[in-house]
């Protein structure tokens, strides 16, 4: 189980000024046009943009310097490029591998609450983008 | 006298104008949801014994499809039309993205649906759109919100 509390406890009181929605695309597609892959994202109701090729290589969000990545090569890739981010390494964006206190999500990426569906225990990195619409 | 009628006249038809501009920037209440461009085999929808509305392949949760209610729909979160049978039309964006393969990516989470008519407002923009993204879980249970219209 992957905890997410230390990536996420930094930012109770908010998120970085210098951080916002143009800011986590410009992250997305830069790594999208190293990976030579695709950015998938709409404005307005999803709160995080997808780097993807057939499948979700990262989720960033568009509220704090956070993205979920999918294995360490490409974590590699936005330490080394967008050292302001901080990455979580998961298996898959579908892989119920995270955990989260209730306090900090409610504070920071799930500020509107969460579905009987979701479980802070245990979800995954697509159960937050769910939530999240 | 004349002046008076002509200022009441004048009143009148600025009342009419403004009317007009209202209703035009009002959508008319739905009854019942739009239609999907295209064909499509409708599965038949029911209330399962939780009182879910289903078709037997997906389960709409309405509590997450309350933040895009109008009415009930979050600050800056795209609404619904006034009168959309929300989860209904939930459902047959799904079956739409099941007939015309719509979902996206390996992990199959969202598909983009585009209907025959506007369904609601764009939350980031402000405009009327047509398009409905569906979002559906492992537990095939979904939800929607109304897309990024279609240029």
């Amino acid at each position: 189980m992957i905890d997410l509390d230390p990536a996420l406890r930094p930012w109770v009181d908010g998120a970085p000024a210098a951080w916002d929605v143009r800011e986590a695309v410009r992250v997305a597609e830069d790594i999208a046009a190293v990976r030579s892959v695709g950015v998938d994202w709409e404005p307005g109701d999803e709160e995080w943009v997808h780097v993807v090729d057939e499948r979700i290589l990262a989720q960033i969000s568009k509220f704090f310097p956070l993205a979920l990545v999918l294995g360490d090569d490409l974590a590699e890739v936005f330490r080394s490029r967008h050292a302001e981010v901080t990455t979580v390494v998961i298996t898959a964006a579908d892989a119920e591998e995270l955990r989260a206190s209730p306090d900090l999500l409610q504070r920071t990426v799930l500020s509107a609450g969460w579905s009987d569906e979701f479980n802070p225990e245990q979800f995954s990195a697509l159960d937050l983008f769910l939530e999240s619409v | 006298m004349a002046r008076g009628r002509g200022l009441l006249i004048r009143k009148a038809l600025e009342f009419l104008r403004k009317t007009v501009r209202r209703a035009r920037r009002r959508p008319a209440p739905r009854h019942g949801p739009p239609k999907p461009t295209g064909g499509f085999e409708a599965r038949p929808i029911s209330r399962d014994r939780h009182g879910f509305l289903t078709d037997g392949r997906y389960r709409v949760n309405s509590r997450e499809n309350l933040k895009h209610t109008h009415g009930q729909a979050l600050a800056g979160k795209s609404s619904f039309y006034p009168g959309t049978d929300v989860d209904r039309l939930t459902l047959e964006a799904a079956q739409r993205a099941d007939s015309a393969n719509l979902w996206n990516l390996k992990e199959g989470t969202k598909a983009r649906v585009t209907f025959d008519d506007h369904i609601g407002t764009h939350g980031e923009t402000g405009r009327p759109t047509n398009v409905v993204n569906v979002y559906r879980r492992k537990s095939r249970t979904i939800h929607a919100s109304p897309g990024s219209p279609v240029d």
